[in-house]
């Protein structure tokens, strides 16, 4: 019985993440084929830019249609399509350019991690703490110390991540010296599995993870607060008051355990920001992640770099917001029985 | 209206604060169009000036005076902000207009495109666009771009209001009374949900700016044309942190602060000022 | 000695927003008595301020709601108190052990992502720490079984229970610690005739084998007739009358009680009924002198200026009338002045 009222939750759910990635990717397929630029000719200005040789007119015309192939831009628009999705689905992503011929899927799992390390960390870390103080803050809402932190939430929050990465590099590289400005670690290290390295890393990674948990949770206590202020005064909440429930219940148990449901929810929507704001802030920082590979795309032309970036980003995102959601009925029980 | 300005203004500082500061910005954006500068035009001053009477905010390293190039990218800013907000709330009301009223299958679809949307993350597939469009941007294609992810946002609520209206019992009068429903939507329900959008309204222009930083900072925006973004993507060019050439990569970041967090300031006090719930809470409070 | 007495109560909730202010008098001069091991109805219109002096009689005060005068005394077990006077610690020694609440609408009153049992055990332990789990478990399941509720009530969520079983939880819970006194407001408001004879038939069962005392409010006067032992009725803030219910039923003295009766169907009764014209008054702007006067078939000049004192008519049935006495309520023209200050 249980597992019939699951089905009114989760197919609905997987029927949309289904459409997500439909929709996502194909927007992705269709943008470089509306735009008036010919990602063919682009790239042949570029060679011939660099190279200035001049090719004969057969060398031309196979070059041409070597692009075209690698492009995918070969046969009419429903065969490209369709020969898209058959290689997305043996995880073909194609060379890159400005890395000929590494393919775009091995460059991009090389700096998966990186990024996948700042993220996981800082979005736990921020929404936890942010929830938890924004859930105390709102359940004292009328104390001052509740008042001022919001205020500095407030101005806080709105900065956008890139300015925020510099304000940081500005204060602590240069008027306090006291981190690395950018790299994942230091140059001229190897990489390698002991304790120095990892220390080398995590000082390199402080700034950037300083950087995106500042304005994560100020957004997180923000809504927390507000969200808590107003399950305060609801009823089963006024009545366990007057039952006499100590205050550390009142607030864990009764409050915040009703107020973090939305929060729930509110996280795998938030996920598509909170992914742009790593990676811009990856960029600010030149942090190895999937940031920087996404700059140096842009800057090299790499047009295949840039799909796949897009493509693979399009369906993490998804998945974890479909995760995150099939997780939510673990913490409701009003959807778990019905 | 304006005694609901007046009565803000006095008791919400957040609102006092995000207007004045609104104000001063608009301002000094309206001032470019005294600029003594062509904003494209470099070499027009000695380079790398720091700032005195003659050049408020001193000159960068193209040779610009950076006051002159910073109302013009305030200027830049509002006029990106403003598109952006129009097309996405006007493309979002219509969606949630028809998803509320229609109700069924086609809200079902519409939804779902919608909800897509708001998950999908925005910015590699605007950088792909924007890569892609390099030559023709300019900040009306940016905001077009741009509001392509902004508009779901405005969908959700604006569908949320009708689905809320819809039940009520004003309108059930209306529709039997032989009320045609366009004339209900437009006569008794715009009026309660255009609040929401005035407030939702500054929260895009909000995430425009902030896009078309991240946007900029890569490169993908048209170069020539000032704006917080291009400025500081310039000023990193020439790395203006390492010759101390402070002033010019201050001048957009402490911009940029400003702006945001007045914007925000103002859309969160009207919000406030608007959801039933806090105003319950105010008057709680009152007394 | 009364096990409850009230005196001179006045508590008005006082607003100050956007440069309007407004004091809401919910609560306005009531003086009453509740009498050990009897069941008093308050009966009256929605509005006329019974939820508000039912929190003030618990103590549930909240801003903007402020009391300005008056003592709200309770005497039992050799404890006397004025319980307005009470600090939090001493507050929570006595509310739900011997004062308990059962809430208007209680439909929402149980945490909605907590299993019943644990709700049960948060309020025992909140009250007594020096047992074992084992006791509270029995306590629980003998008190559900007692009142009718099958077992399985402790392990669900509220929402999987029914309105009105969530309403008879409700119940179990405020008097799982057989508290001397409960107050209940509309217990049977939103339940169907059927559930609501079982919520009655729970209430009267624990009052005869508790031997507690009862103040039940509610605007649905068969409650009363079925429970009550004697009916207050209150208007626009203020008691009008306190009678026993077979003298209130049968010669109803104040106007607006008469209404009340009157208005109430009777089987087999084919004549047309008149209920009170006009609107109940706003209590922001209350009328002068007699509240009731701008509805009154009897209203004579002096209750457009002044307002009748709530006094003695005979025994244990009290009025407050200018066609019973010309005695007037003093002191409450210094009362609104003092808060403005």
């Amino acid at each position: 019985m249980i597992l019939k009222v699951f089905k009114t939750y989760i197919i609905p759910r997987l029927i949309q993440y289904v459409v997500v990635i439909f929709v996502g990717i194909t927007i992705t397929f269709i943008v470089p084929r509306l735009t008036p630029i010919d990602p063919v000719q682009t790239t042949i200005n570029r060679l011939a830019a660099y190279g200035g040789t001049y090719m004969e007119p057969q060398a031309y015309e196979s070059l041409q249609q070597t692009l075209k192939e690698l492009y995918g831009l070969e046969g009419t628009l429903l065969e490209q399509y369709l020969a898209f999705w058959k290689h997305l689905f043996t995880f073909d992503l194609g060379p890159s350019l400005s890395m000929f011929p590494t393919p775009v899927m091995e460059i991009v799992l090389n700096s998966l991690p990186w990024t996948f390390f700042l993220l996981i960390t800082t979005t736990l870390l921020s929404w936890i703490i942010g929830n938890i103080l924004g859930g105390i803050a709102g359940y004292f809402k009328n104390k001052k110390w509740s008042d001022a932190l919001a205020v500095v939430a407030m101005s806080i929050y709105p900065i956008p991540y890139y300015v925020m990465a510099l304000i940081l590099v500005i204060l602590f590289v240069y008027v306090f010296p006291i981190f690395p400005m950018m790299g994942g670690y230091s140059i001229g290290i190897q990489p390698s599995l002991d304790w120095s390295f990892i220390l080398d890393v995590l000082h390199h990674s402080i700034l950037p993870a300083i950087s995106l948990i500042i304005i994560g949770m100020g957004w997180w206590f923000l809504s927390m607060r507000s969200m808590t202020s107003n399950v305060v005064s609801e009823d089963f909440v006024t009545y366990a008051e007057f039952a006499g429930l100590p205050k550390r219940k009142l607030l864990f148990s009764y409050v915040m355990r009703n107020g973090i449901l939305p929060q729930i929810t509110a996280l795998g929507l938030q996920l598509g920001g909170i992914f742009n704001g790593a990676i811009i802030t990856e960029v600010a920082f030149s942090y190895p992640g999937v940031g920087l590979l996404l700059k140096n795309a842009v800057t090299n032309g790499d047009f295949n770099m840039l799909m796949g970036i897009t493509v693979l980003s399009i369906i993490a995102i998804s998945t974890s917001s479909l995760v995150i959601d099939l997780l939510y009925p673990l913490f409701d029980p009003r959807i778990r029985y019905r | 209206m304006f005694i609901i300005l007046k009565d803000l203004l006095k008791r919400d500082k957040k609102f006092l604060f995000g207007f004045v500061v609104i104000c001063i910005l608009a301002f000094l954006a309206i001032l470019s169009f005294f600029s003594p500068y062509n904003p494209r035009s470099w070499n027009v001053v000695p380079k790398d000036r720091p700032p005195s009477l003659k050049y408020l905010l001193g000159t960068n390293s193209m040779g610009q005076d950076i006051f002159w190039n910073t109302t013009y990218a305030l200027r830049n800013s509002f006029i990106l902000g403003l598109t952006t907000a129009f097309v996405a709330n006007i493309i979002g009301t219509i969606v949630g207009l028809i998803a509320g009223y229609k109700g069924g299958a086609l809200d079902k679809v519409l939804m779902s495109i919608n909800d897509s949307f708001i998950v999908l993350p925005s910015l590699p597939i605007l950088i792909f666009l924007s890569f892609s469009l390099r030559d023709k941007m300019n900040m009306f294609t940016m905001g077009l771009i741009i509001s392509m992810f902004s508009w779901p946002w405005a969908g959700k609520q604006v569908r949320a209001q009708v689905l809320s209206l819809r039940e009520r019992d004003f309108t059930h009068t209306a529709v039997f009374s032989g009320m045609n429903m366009w004339r209900v939507v437009f006569k008794e329900h715009l009026p309660f949900v255009i609040p929401w959008v005035i407030a939702n309204f500054i929260n895009t222009i909000l995430s425009a700016l902030g896009m078309e930083i991240s946007l900029s900072v890569l490169g993908l925006s048209s170069l020539e044309i000032p704006t917080i973004g291009t400025t500081i993507y310039w000023a990193m060019q020439y790395q203006a942190i390492f010759r101390g050439i402070w002033w010019w990569i201050l001048t957009p970041i402490i911009l940029s602060v400003l702006f945001f967090v007045a914007l925000y300031m103002l859309s969160v006090s009207i919000s406030e000022f608007l959801d039933p719930r806090t105003r319950l809470q105010r008057i709680k409070m009152g007394g | 000695m009364s096990l409850l007495e009230v005196k001179g109560l006045s508590a008005y909730y006082i607003t100050h927003v956007y440069g309007v202010e407004r004091d809401v008098k919910a609560v306005d001069n009531i003086t009453f008595s509740l009498e050990e091991n009897e069941i008093m109805g308050l009966a009256g219109e929605s509005g006329c301020g019974k939820s508000t002096l039912l929190k003030v009689l618990l103590s549930m005060i909240k801003p903007p709601l402020r009391v300005l005068s008056g003592e709200v005394n309770y005497s039992y077990d050799n404890k006397h108190f004025n319980l307005l006077n009470l600090d939090k610690k001493q507050l929570r020694e006595v509310q739900w052990e011997d004062i308990s609440y059962i809430p208007q609408g209680s439909m929402s009153t149980l945490n909605p992502v907590r299993k019943i049992r644990k709700t049960f055990e948060d309020v025992i332990k909140a009250h007594k720490t020096t047992e074992e789990k084992e006791e509270y478990e029995k306590l629980m399941e003998e008190h559900i079984r007692y009142l009718g509720l099958p077992l399985e009530v402790l392990d669900s969520y509220p929402h999987q229970l029914s309105g009105g079983m969530r309403q008879r939880t409700t119940i179990a819970l405020a008097t799982i610690l057989k508290p001397k006194i409960i107050f209940a407001d509309e217990p049977t408001t939103a339940l169907d005739v059927i559930v609501q004879r079982g919520v009655i038939q729970m209430l009267k069962k624990l009052h005869e084998e508790q031997e507690n005392t009862m103040l039940i409010v509610t605007h649905d006067m068969a409650v009363h007739a079925n429970v009550a032992d004697r009916i207050a009725v209150m208007y626009a803030g203020k008691l009008v009358e306190i009678a026993k219910k077979e003298i209130l039923f049968t010669n109803p003295k104040h106007p607006y009680s008469q209404f009340l009766i009157r208005s109430l169907p009777k089987i087999g009764d084919k004549k047309q009924k008149i209920s009170a014209p006009g609107n109940p008054p706003s209590l922001a702007n209350p009328p002068s002198g007699c509240r009731f006067h701008p509805r009154c078939p009897y209203v004579k000049d002096i209750c457009k200026e002044y307002i009748p004192k709530f006094r003695n008519y005979d025994n244990s049935h009290q009025i407050a009338c200018f066609l019973y006495s010309d005695e007037i309520e003093e002191g409450e023209e210094i009362v609104s002045k003092s808060i403005r200050s």
